[in-house]
């Protein structure tokens, strides 16, 4: 999901990563002193999540988690999904340093939607599995979503590209929906505070 | 069905990330090993390799990543194009390239893979350390 440096046109990057930018302040800001540690809990997540990969047809998927970040820290999981995207582009190769701003985009942008959506009337009406499966489809539907839309605007080259990457991806927020749920249904059990401050927050 | 594969080469190499390249020198012949930073070998990539801007050759890396030449000059550059601005190019002296085994390199790079994540788990919490020190701080 990580897209590397010369993928994307200068404008699209500069104008993605300046929305980006303007969402981390506000996150950095809101972020409380007493979710720092579950903010730095979720950054680690996710930098080790991206480096479960798993085989698929002539691609390969990994775990991103990010329902469950937005779950966790909501809006706040921007800075932490910041700093990880940071190290491993910087130590690991994971996409490009240039494009930090527009893969932050990319995976930020869905924590805060879960966040909200889970919020929702509609959403708490669903039974527990239903609930932590959907966070962890939806995260991955919608970083999907707008990999697929900035690919699509940015070069008529990737025009093709972009619109499969959608059914490439469907079988990840599958998988996402299911890790998510065990690990949300975990968490319920263990640490029910967690998701009830959450909720209020 | 043909485009729809060539479709899904190319989105995959658009995150497809760094491009590692390893070379060894055994018996005069120079072997190359690509894959990219998650690991998946850089399948048929291009590969070009010169001499003092003299291309001698212009080929593709096999369904492994690998490729092997025998060289008659010393000093080569080498080329790994995996498409998509993905592109990393070594200058080598044969006579200088330490003679080990693909494999002991590939561990190598693994074992420094693992001390990265580890550094990079640490300045995590470093860095969320300093954020909480700063937000006590400002109260």
């Amino acid at each position: 999901m990580h897209i590397a440096d010369g993928v994307l046109t200068l404008e699209a990057t500069l104008i993605v990563s300046i929305v980006s930018a303007g969402i981390l302040y506000v996150g950095m800001k809101r972020l409380k002193e007493e979710h720092i540690a579950i903010a730095a809990v979720c950054s680690a997540l996710f930098f080790v999540a991206s480096f479960i990969h798993i085989p698929f047809g002539v691609t390969q998927i990994h775990l991103m988690l990010l329902g469950v970040i937005g779950l966790l820290v909501g809006l706040s999981g921007f800075v932490s999904i910041a700093i990880a995207l940071i190290l491993q582009a910087l130590l690991m190769g994971y996409g490009g340093i240039a494009s930090i701003g527009v893969n932050l985009f990319i995976m930020g942008v869905p924590i805060v939607l879960v966040h909200w959506l889970y919020k929702t009337a509609l959403f708490q009406r669903l039974n527990d599995k239903v609930q932590f499966f959907l966070v962890g489809f939806i995260g991955t539907f919608f970083a999907t979503l707008f990999l697929t839309v900035i690919l699509y605007f940015s070069k008529a080259e990737y025009e093709t590209a972009a619109m499969t990457i959608l059914g490439v991806n469907s079988i990840t927020m599958i998988i996402e929906g299911i890790v998510s749920m065990f690990l949300l249904l975990f968490i319920k059990k263990t640490y029910p505070k967690l998701l009830r401050r959450n909720l209020h927050a | 069905m043909r485009s729809l594969i060539l479709a899904l080469l190319l989105s995959n190499s658009l995150w497809a990330h760094k491009i590692n390249l390893f070379i060894t020198h055994d018996k005069n012949e120079l072997q190359l090993f690509s894959y990219f930073a998650s690991g998946a070998p850089c399948k048929e990539c291009k590969v070009i390799i010169k001499h003092n801007d003299e291309t001698l050759l212009e080929g593709n890396l096999d369904k492994e990543g690998k490729f092997s030449y025998v060289s008659v000059y010393d000093k080569l550059m080498i080329i790994i194009d995996g498409s998509s601005g993905h592109l990393v190019q070594k200058e080598v002296t044969l006579t200088q390239i330490p003679e080990k085994s693909l494999e002991k390199l590939v561990e190598e790079e693994e074992e420094g893979n693992i001390f990265k994540i580890f550094l990079s788990l640490g300045l995590i919490g470093l860095f969320f350390y300093g954020v909480k020190r700063f937000k006590s701080r400002a109260k």
